[in-house]
């Protein structure tokens, strides 16, 4: 029975596995959305083959199976007589590990040996028919066809009973691989406010989102990218209220996407977006289901990621980076204070180095008398010019920063110490920089902290250096300039047609009922106009 | 492409907007904070030989030596000569270690003799120049040089441009100068019907230090104005008519009024507020102006134990105060029309009362027209307030 692992199956194997990827290109695995349909914990959709491609392939045999993925320890092979009987013999074929063998025992193995209306039957195309009517127990059960499609649903971690003599298998999803549970947001945390947050598995991920939204129209497509990894990826949004046309270009992006494997958001959000040199996120990642649930609401497309516990939620624009998820469980007048404040230290972190060596190096008449004397005494004795200062302050502070990401947490506490007598305390008594400048690199490394989004807070980073070398050049004149040339980038910013902007840009201001001040609730009445929503008014019916 | 191009637009503004900025210098090297000296002060003098002189109070703060010890804040004075007032700051730059930056300059001191000689030709430099601030305060100084009052006003620790800061500050309780600077130096100097006039400084004596380390220290006191005939010092102001010149330019914001009582006592009253309304008219072809004052008071002092506090009490002392400040302010206008000077300003309520008459008749013969014009002043005093004591102590029948 068991085929010799002859010379010739590295070869084939190869040729299967390509196979393999060509009936699964993404655009064959996009399906018209019937994702209202899909109820949590249920079947996955139906791979469409094209019928021409199953000419060349392997027939589904337990052999062609065993030849493609016999090596593997993990891959348990069984044969199996139906009810004893040696005429109807079966190959039971799953991933140890990702099935969960007790189900396999209970529902799939025992009746399949125990049930006597199957020891009944004539032919295996019989006992298909009986199974898939519900001899063996299961819900999520597939009738099977073709090798590749067996295949898999096999990798994908169903339990496969192969019948050989009709090339037919049948596909029972018992996943039962440990997965992480739904634990605390480690990046997003709120005081007031749900504390879960996605984890890896993309179908509980799915489940809190219709736990959250219990609504009919929310849209739950899926698709599949990533050549070696066939990683899903599910398109969440309401139908009748999100812009379809958002919708469709997501998914032509997505279709185009040619990669190996899907294991970051970053593959995915590269390839959405539209400003690929820019240093600005275009698309909003959050862990936090209600916070993708909101941005849903608002006439925003959700993207889930099979084993990645982050959400993207396109368009990302300008304000939704200085929102923060507890914004909405405060008072709105608190809320507005604060988030005017964000704004505020927005600019401070952006512009504060750069505004320092300008005033200090060439207006020197705008400081105020004491406190350029004093800045005077400050710098006494320090030998380098102002700009290099400020750049060393900066350089030793995304160090710091940089240090202390990589690090384990343990071992980061030592570094900020480290850091924070070194820089803080033994730079200033060695005269290398002035407490001036410690003083401000501290009031803008502060400040950058006040960032609800981290890619939002390191493109500032960024830009942030850009103005202290052109600030270094010619002093206010040249941050103007580095302003404008700022300005102008994030204006000519466009994300899925949406400015970037918005809604400072384009709505005439009609729209800014949240974002500089987060007005009352009753008083937010429109969903975001740049986003170009079905339904345009909040609480409007669809 | 079309990213290309506006990519390429934007480079090219941003060059032009460097390059053609119209400095000579595109890029301006910078300057290093500790390299400058901080100039606070700075008085001018006529030097003999028809020369300028400057002297100037720079500030700065010196730490007390070695790791944390206290930080000082000292002030030095330099002089400087040169045939122009630009040639003499260029001076400083021969033996000042630092370079002297004139950014931080707050103070003009004008001495008597440059005055008298015609401060525009001292004090265009300091207009003319980028780096000073045009809202800096001049002065004039009565009786003494602009150096010695920035020489002798330094102490170790009182510096002058500290005191004349904290004087300009809490005058108001006198109301007796008035803040005028460069700019509006520069902007009474070009209109031709306004006459200059120009806060006074002095030395006095009045502190007494109780160890006598700082004897050769004085005072500084901020009194009166100095008004100019054209740019040249025509005379003084002093005390009460300098009040009477900040009732007229609305410029009151406390004062003192002494107010003898029928009986021989004095009450005190304290200024807490004065507006002023300046209305002309024309009658019989002659230019009548209209002054009305309206100032409140509060009693602030009663000497004896008169009880004033009746009707009739009060409306006298309304009505001499009134007369008070009335006589003051006649006392100013009177001495304006005789030097036929208009450095209140009743030109421009003129200008703006009849733009089209101001233009044909008034402007090219307004120092006539003005020593001629007929001020009918009215001033309403109230007394408000009379704080907590209500009747004095030892009055007679205390209700």
């Amino acid at each position: 029975m068991l085929k010799d692992p002859g010379k010739d199956r590295p070869k084939r194997r190869n040729r299967i596995i390509k196979k393999i990827d060509t009936a699964h290109e993404p655009e064959n695995s996009m399906a018209s959305g019937t994702g209202s349909e899909e109820a949590p914990g249920g079947t996955a959709r139906t791979d469409g083959t094209p019928a021409g491609q199953s000419e060349a392939e392997p027939g589904l045999t337990s052999a062609n199976v065993e030849g493609l993925l016999g090596g593997n320890s993990d891959i348990i092979f069984r044969r199996l007589h139906i009810n004893g009987r040696k005429d109807l013999p079966v190959t039971m074929v799953f991933v140890d590990g990702m099935a969960d063998t007790k189900s396999v025992d209970d529902y799939i193995l025992k009746p399949l040996i125990q049930e006597s209306s199957l020891g009944e039957c004539s032919s295996t195309s019989e006992i298909i028919e009986r199974i898939s009517h519900g001899v063996i127990y299961h819900a999520a059960m597939e009738v099977r066809r073709t090798f590749a499609e067996c295949v898999h649903d096999i990798v994908g971690g169903s339990v496969a009973l192969i019948f050989d003599d009709v090339k037919t298998a049948v596909t029972f999803d018992i996943k039962g691989f440990h997965e992480r549970s739904i634990s605390e947001p480690t990046g997003e945390n709120v005081i007031k406010g749900a504390k879960d947050s996605f984890v890896e598995n993309l179908r509980t991920n799915t489940a809190s989102i219709r736990m959250k939204m219990k609504n009919a129209r929310l849209v739950i497509e899926e698709m599949k990218t990533g050549k070696q990894t066939a990683t899903r990826i599910a398109i969440v949004y309401i139908r009748g209220l999100t812009n379809m046309r958002i919708v469709d270009e997501l998914k032509r992006r997505l279709d185009n996407l040619d990669t190996d494997a899907v294991l970051s958001t970053g593959i995915i959000e590269e390839a959405i977006i539209d400003h690929k040199v820019s240093p600005f996120p275009q698309v909003i990642t959050t862990e936090r289901p209600d916070k993708f649930c909101s941005s849903i609401v608002e006439g925003r497309v959700g993207i889930i990621i099979d084993g990645l516990p982050v959400s993207i939620v396109i368009p990302g624009t300008f304000d939704a980076f200085l929102q923060a998820p507890e914004d909405y469980s405060q008072s709105f007048i608190v809320n507005s204070i604060i988030r005017l404040m964000r704004y505020a230290l927005m600019f401070v972190t952006l512009f504060l180095p750069g505004f320092y060596i300008s005033v200090s190096s060439f207006h020197i008449e705008m400081i105020p008398t004491d406190l350029a004397l004093a800045i005077t005494a400050s710098k006494e004795g320090v030998p380098f010019l102002t700009f290099i200062e400020v750049l060393f302050m900066l350089m030793a502070f995304e160090v710091l920063v940089e240090a202390g990401l990589r690090l384990p947490k343990t071992i980061g506490q030592a570094v900020s110490v480290v850091g924070a007598v070194v820089v803080g305390q033994a730079a200033v008594d060695a005269r290398l920089v002035s407490p001036a400048v410690v003083v401000i690199i501290a009031i803008t490394a502060i400040s950058s902290f006040t960032m609800p989004n981290q890619d939002f807070s390191n493109a500032l980073r960024l830009w942030r250096f850009i103005f202290a070398i052109f600030s270094s050049i010619i002093g206010l004149y040249g941050l103007s300039i580095g302003a404008i040339i700022l300005l102008n980038h994030l204006s000519s910013m466009e994300v899925f047609g949406v400015p970037y902007l918005s809604p400072f840009v384009g709505g005439d201001g009609k729209n800014m009922q949240d974002a500089i001040f987060r007005f009352p609730f009753s008083a937010q009445k429109k969903r975001p106009m740049s986003l170009r929503t079905t339904n345009k008014r909040r609480r409007g019916s669809v | 492409m079309r990213y290309a191009k506006a990519v390429t637009l934007l480079c090219f503004s941003i060059i032009g907007s460097i390059v053609m900025t119209g400095c000579k210098i595109v890029f301006p090297s910078p300057t290093q904070i500790q390299d400058i000296e901080f100039i606070r002060a700075v008085g001018i003098d006529k030097a003999p030989g028809d020369k300028v002189k400057l002297t100037i109070a720079t500030q700065r703060i010196v730490s007390g030596g070695g790791g944390g010890g206290s930080e000082q804040k000292i002030s030095e004075i330099v002089r400087s000569e040169g045939r122009t007032g630009f040639e003499a700051a260029r001076n400083f730059w021969g033996y000042s270690e630092k370079r002297p930056f004139f950014g931080h300059l707050e103070y003009i001191l004008i001495g008597e003799e440059a005055a008298k000689d015609g401060i525009l030709k001292y004090l265009d430099f300091f207009a003319r120049d980028p780096e000073i601030r045009l809202n800096l305060d001049v002065f004039v100084v009565q009786g003494n040089e602009a150096g010695d009052v920035v020489r002798m006003g330094n102490a170790r620790d009182k510096f002058v441009f500290d005191r004349l800061e904290g004087i300009k500050k809490h005058h108001w309780g006198l109301s007796m100068i008035n803040e005028v600077d460069l700019m509006e130096i520069m902007y009474i100097l070009d209109a031709e019907y306004l006459s200059l006039y120009i806060p006074c400084v002095r030395l006095i004596r009045k502190t007494e230090s109780t160890d006598g380390s700082s004897s050769e220290g004085m005072d500084i006191e901020l009194q009166g104005f100095a008004f100019f005939e054209s740019d040249k010092l025509a005379g003084h102001i002093e005390r009460e008519m300098a009040r009477g010149l900040n009732f007229l330019k609305n410029k009151i914001k406390s004062g003192v009024l002494n107010i003898p009582t029928k009986n021989g006592g004095m009450v005190v009253l304290e200024i807490i507020s004065s507006s002023r309304k300046m209305k002309p008219h024309l009658k019989d072809g002659k230019l009548h102006i209209a002054v009305e004052i309206d100032v409140s008071n509060n009693i602030s002092e009663i000497q004896g134990s008169e009880d004033i506090f009746d009707e009739e009490d009060l409306q006298y002392l309304e009505t001499r105060s009134g007369q008070l400040i009335k006589d003051e302010v006649r006392k100013v206008i009177d001495l304006a029309q005789s030097k036929k000077l208009d450095f209140f300003g009743a030109g421009d309520a003129v200008l703006h009362k009849f733009p089209g008459l101001w233009e044909d008749v008034f402007e090219k013969d307004w120092r006539e027209i003005f020593a001629e014009a007929v001020f009918e002043i009215t001033v309403r005093s109230r007394i408000s307030r009379t704080y907590d004591i209500k009747q004095p102590v030892g009055a007679k029948d205390i209700k």
